[in-house]
């Protein structure tokens, strides 16, 4: 997986999240469901659709940065690269929001089993810093 | 004979004796829950890996998910089938599969 697969692979997670968030809150609200779906959906649900507006905005900018940016005579390099910097912090976000409602719902809020999630985040982390160096060094970024 | 709980009222629907079997015994939905998720992920499982040798197992986790979920939301319009707790980590460990599928994707793939 490269740099742009895993910009991709965030992404569709994202729009994933949204659309199964806003699916079951929906569904429960236009139904008469017997179950009420707690405040922490809610918040959820319109964190993630924040996010999504973010992105959406941040790529804008990004791409306009790109067809804006310029390249000097006989250096080579684009004098700006925002191209690749967009969405990082929204995306961050939108996981650690992920990790949020896996926390509150499947381990109860409880501090003591948020090591599990602590460990998937290093690893998430570490996966996301060695494809940061391979593509730092010029490998295949895909 | 003597049952150790309380028989369900077969007369009122299906939904009521399912309500009743959920009244007795605590664990039947997230039971019937898990044996769906079992169903599709192992059953998609050992049919991929019986086909091309080798088995998507995030693909088939996310897509068992999703069944689970599909099944569980319309268990929601009938009171006392299931309760918040249990939505709520459906979802959860829906959108947690969908993180590990949309992450572990090799190159050449979805």
């Amino acid at each position: 997986m490269g740099y742009i697969k895993l910009l991709g692979g965030f992404l569709l997670v994202m729009i994933f999240s949204i659309a199964i968030v806003s699916y079951v809150v929906f569904y429960t609200n236009d139904n008469a469901s017997s179950v009420n779906l707690d405040q922490d959906f809610n918040d959820f649900n319109s964190d993630l659709q924040a996010n999504g507006t973010l992105y959406y905005n941040e790529v804008n900018t990004s791409s306009d940065n790109i067809f804006k940016s310029t390249v000097s005579e006989g250096s080579q390099t684009t004098v700006s690269g925002q191209g690749l910097k967009g969405g990082i912090s929204t995306l961050y976000t939108s996981v650690s929001s992920i990790f949020d409602l896996i926390s509150s719902k499947i381990f109860g809020g409880d501090p003591r089993f948020t090591i599990f999630l602590t460990m998937i985040g290093a690893f998430i982390l570490f996966v996301m810093a060695v494809y940061f160096i391979k593509m730092w060094i010029g490998a295949n970024p895909d | 004979m003597v049952n150790k709980y309380n028989l369900p009222n077969t007369t009122g629907g299906i939904d009521q004796a399912l309500v009743g079997i959920q009244e007795s015994v605590s664990i039947f939905t997230p039971m019937l829950l898990f044996f769906i998720f079992c169903i599709v992920l192992l059953g998609g499982v050992m049919a991929q890996k019986r086909r091309i040798g080798y088995a998507d197992f995030p693909m088939w986790t996310l897509l068992a998910s999703v069944s689970t979920l599909c099944v569980a939301l319309p268990m929601t319009l009938v009171e006392g089938l299931i309760n918040p707790l249990m939505l709520g980590v459906i979802v959860t460990i829906t959108l947690a599969s969908g993180l590990w599928f949309f992450l572990t994707k090799d190159r050449g793939e979805i």
